[in-house]
């Protein structure tokens, strides 16, 4: 039986000379007898060289291939675009411009026990998603978040001023509220399904996607976009009203709404395949599956796995623990209506005090039975204006951006490992859920009879009171908290989340004026300065107060001759409007640094105009 | 007395080993092999000049590019370039062979021209005619 020899090759080779040196290598080693004549004129070498030029070709497209597999080399737009998929980043086709928008209504005066006050009967809702047009250029912006100009909060604060007087009373009032905006517009576009259809797909195609805002289907159900679809569970928002949640009602002020943790079998995702469509997948399963709120338990982790024994040894996500295999419905004998949001770009970038027509269309009056002509009045006078120019805008990514934010996000897949993931998370929730205003995390620290702690984490938080100051966060915002960090929570943790201590102070300094200043102008500016350094922005739970930063501080500012001396003092006890927790500033100070508590704590100046005082000193 | 030595390939006193492939192919394996030098010259000039510019990967130049004046003129101007290109390509491409004669002959009843190379191969015996009609 003839038997095939054993053949040198070599697999070094990668493009078309060394494949033709190769092959008359090749051939002169083993056809000696066969063919001789390696000329470049030789018929013979025609196939040779053709054989070597499909050699190159095919190491072009090997390099090709694995190049593209790769996001930091690959260069065709689609492959970039799965290859960012695959890390978990949703490139954007378009750039949204961000502005500040100031929204205005009158309110009516009214006299209650002889007192002329604003008539809040006459207050105006200004739904989310509600556009504003500009005077000039096509670019409207959109508000994401609802005006209700009846709530003033910390997080939402109303301005209140009088708008005109009648004599010596006021006639009408002026509301002011601001809202965040982006450049957008919402498109409405509608797809008929018939026989179910597994995975199924639909696609968008427009400029400037900016993305899904709602689909919902003939019968009113919702879909929800999720990341994939095996993804079952989506943050849901609902009002803290009485009726959804009575025990937590009281907080609705501070937290206007409350974070649940649904289970949705109506479910979508979208992603782009090019710039210009954007493709939504469904699930495959069917209408017989329902939306839930779901808390789990161990009777429902891993319900869809089909030997018990698996549950030992599965991997489980929070946002997909039950394991079913549908990835949600597949829509059937319906019509998905999809509303989606374009705009961005350049152009959007547009001037301040542009934004000054809002669209009425879904803007109502809180209240019903009100008088038709102030009412028509009062209606009329929503207005609406950009202080700031719009920024932001710009086109999508580009292919670099793709691949450099792609690569980012590696290092911050959703899961909160160590305790500064913690912290950043629980300082990412949205305001609307209840904002915190501080936060710190540390280990549990162990007493002298410890050899461990039920919990692994102290979260200690602060919120805000309607007049800016730290106040202790509220029961309800601390459960909304807990439920935004669960789902990225690692399941050996254990978080327990607590009020961080308050510690009020004032501040008395004594200063020495150069003889050419006069004495109140530098003064003051002494409190101006001091005032800035005790912003609440620039201050962290456990941050001690550097008092040499302190003198530097007030020694730099025009005028001063010498700061003489800075005294701290604690300010304590609730009747005054201070904090119940007093301490001791000498004790706590040393080497001219004033060190917080041992228990996480935060400095406040909680009043700054009657609590930083100063005084001129002779020299 | 001057002494003139021919160089003879080595591959010619063996007459299984084969030198080259001839045109066409069509051999019963599709290839037939030829065993002189002569005739893989002989063949390698047919290649050439049925090859056009371009044709060849990595080599754009190579070829005789004879096809491109198959729609030319027959006019003693153009088979005097003709004569010019044949001679110089020859020149850059089979620096071994040397042009004894490079005769074209015109038959207009026909449209058509042969070409009559007449040739030899330096320091050998070889000498061979190669007559291409178009």
């Amino acid at each position: 039986m003839a038997t095939t020899p054993n053949r040198d090759i070599k697999y070094l080779n990668r493009d078309f000379t060394d494949f033709r040196n190769r092959l008359i290598e090749f051939t002169q080693t083993y056809f000696p007898d066969t063919y001789n004549d390696f000329s470049q004129a030789s018929p013979g070498m025609l196939f040779m060289e053709q054989s070597a030029y499909v050699g190159d070709v095919l190491s072009f497209y090997l390099d090709n291939q694995i190049q593209e597999n790769f996001i930091q080399y690959a260069r065709q737009t689609n492959n970039i675009f799965e290859l960012a998929y695959m890390f978990g980043y949703k490139p954007k086709t378009t750039g949204v411009a961000q502005t500040d928008i100031d929204f205005y209504q009158q309110l009516p005066a009214k006299t209650i026990s002889g007192s002329t006050v604003p008539d809040f009967d006459y207050a105006l809702t200004i739904n989310d998603n509600t556009t504003v047009s500009p005077s000039q250029g096509n670019s409207s912006f959109l508000i994401q978040d609802k005006i209700d100009f009846s709530i003033s909060s910390s997080q939402d604060p109303t301005e209140l001023s009088v708008y005109q007087i009648s004599g010596t009373t006021p006639q009408y009032y002026l509301l002011k509220k601001t809202r965040k905006a982006i450049s957008s517009k919402i498109n409405t576009t509608s797809y008929n399904f018939t026989t179910p259809t597994q995975f199924t797909t639909i696609n968008l195609n427009a400029s400037n996607i900016i993305k899904i805002l709602d689909i919902v289907d003939s019968e009113g159900n919702t879909w929800y976009e999720v990341d994939h679809l095996g993804q079952e569970m989506v943050y849901n928002k609902i009002s803290n009203t009485n009726v959804n949640d009575p025990n937590n009602v009281q907080d609705s002020g501070e937290v206007p709404y409350l974070l649940k943790l649904n289970k949705v079998q109506r479910r979508f995702s979208t992603r782009f395949t090019s710039l210009s469509n954007l493709q939504i997948q469904f699930g495959a399963g069917t209408t017989k599956d329902s939306d839930e709120v779901i808390t789990p338990n161990p009777n429902n982790i891993g319900i869809g796995l089909p030997f018990k024994q698996d549950k030992l040894t599965s991997a489980y996500s929070p946002t997909n623990f039950l394991y079913t295999d549908t990835y949600g419905i597949s829509p059937s004998n319906t019509t998905l209506t999809v509303r989606y949001l374009t705009g961005g770009g350049v152009s959007s970038n547009i001037p301040s005090n542009t934004l000054t027509t809002p669209s009425t269309t879904d803007i109502t009056f809180n209240n019903i039975n009100l008088n038709q002509t102030t009412a028509d009045y009062i209606f009329s006078s929503i207005s609406s204006n950009n202080p700031q120019a719009a920024s932001g805008g710009r086109g999508g990514d580009t292919l670099e951006e793709i691949r450099q934010n792609s690569l980012a996000l590696i290092a911050s897949q959703q899961r909160s490992v160590t305790a500064e993931d913690y912290l950043v998370r629980a300082l990412s929730m949205p305001s609307e859920y209840g904002a915190l205003s501080k936060a710190y995390i540390e280990k549990p620290k162990l007493t002298d009879d410890q050899v461990s702690t039920i919990e692994t984490l102290n979260l200690f938080c602060l919120g805000l009171n309607s007049l800016g100051q730290y106040s202790q966060p509220s029961n309800t915002l601390k459960k909304n908290l807990r439920t935004y960090l669960s789902q990225n929570r690692i399941i050996g943790d254990n978080i327990e989340i607590r009020n961080a201590f308050i510690i009020n102070l004032a501040v008395n300094f004594e200063i020495i004026v150069l003889p050419e200043f006069n004495n109140n102008e530098v003064l003051l500016g002494c409190i101006a300065e001091l005032k800035d350094y005790f912003t609440r922005d620039k201050w962290q739970i456990n941050q001690p107060i550097m008092l040499r930063d302190i003198f530097i501080l007030l020694d730099k500012i025009n005028g001063v001759q010498t700061v003489k001396n800075i005294v701290f003092n604690n300010k304590a006890g609730t009747t005054s409007g201070y904090s119940q927790y007093s301490y001791d500033i000498n004790g706590a100070t040393q080497n001219q640094v004033i060190y917080p508590s041992l228990d996480p704590s935060i400095f406040e100046v909680k009043y700054p105009n009657q609590d930083i005082k100063g005084k001129v000193v002779p020299l | 007395m001057a002494f003139n030595p021919q160089q003879i390939s080595p591959i010619d006193f063996n007459p299984s080993a084969a030198v080259g492939v001839d045109l066409p192919f069509n051999g019963n394996a599709v290839f037939k092999s030829n065993y002189q030098t002569k005739d893989a010259i002989k063949n390698n000039l047919i290649n050439f000049f049925l090859t056009n510019p371009g044709d060849r990967f990595l080599n754009p130049s190579f070829g005789g590019g004879l096809r491109e004046f198959v729609f030319t003129q027959i006019s003693d101007d153009n088979i005097d370039f003709l004569k010019e290109d044949i001679s110089s390509k020859l020149e850059l491409y089979f620096s071994n062979i040397i042009i004894t004669s490079l005769n074209i002959f015109r038959n207009d009843d026909f449209n058509s021209i042969n070409i009559e190379l007449n040739y030899e191969v330096s320091n050998t015996n070889i000498t061979d005619t190669l007559n291409i009609e178009f």
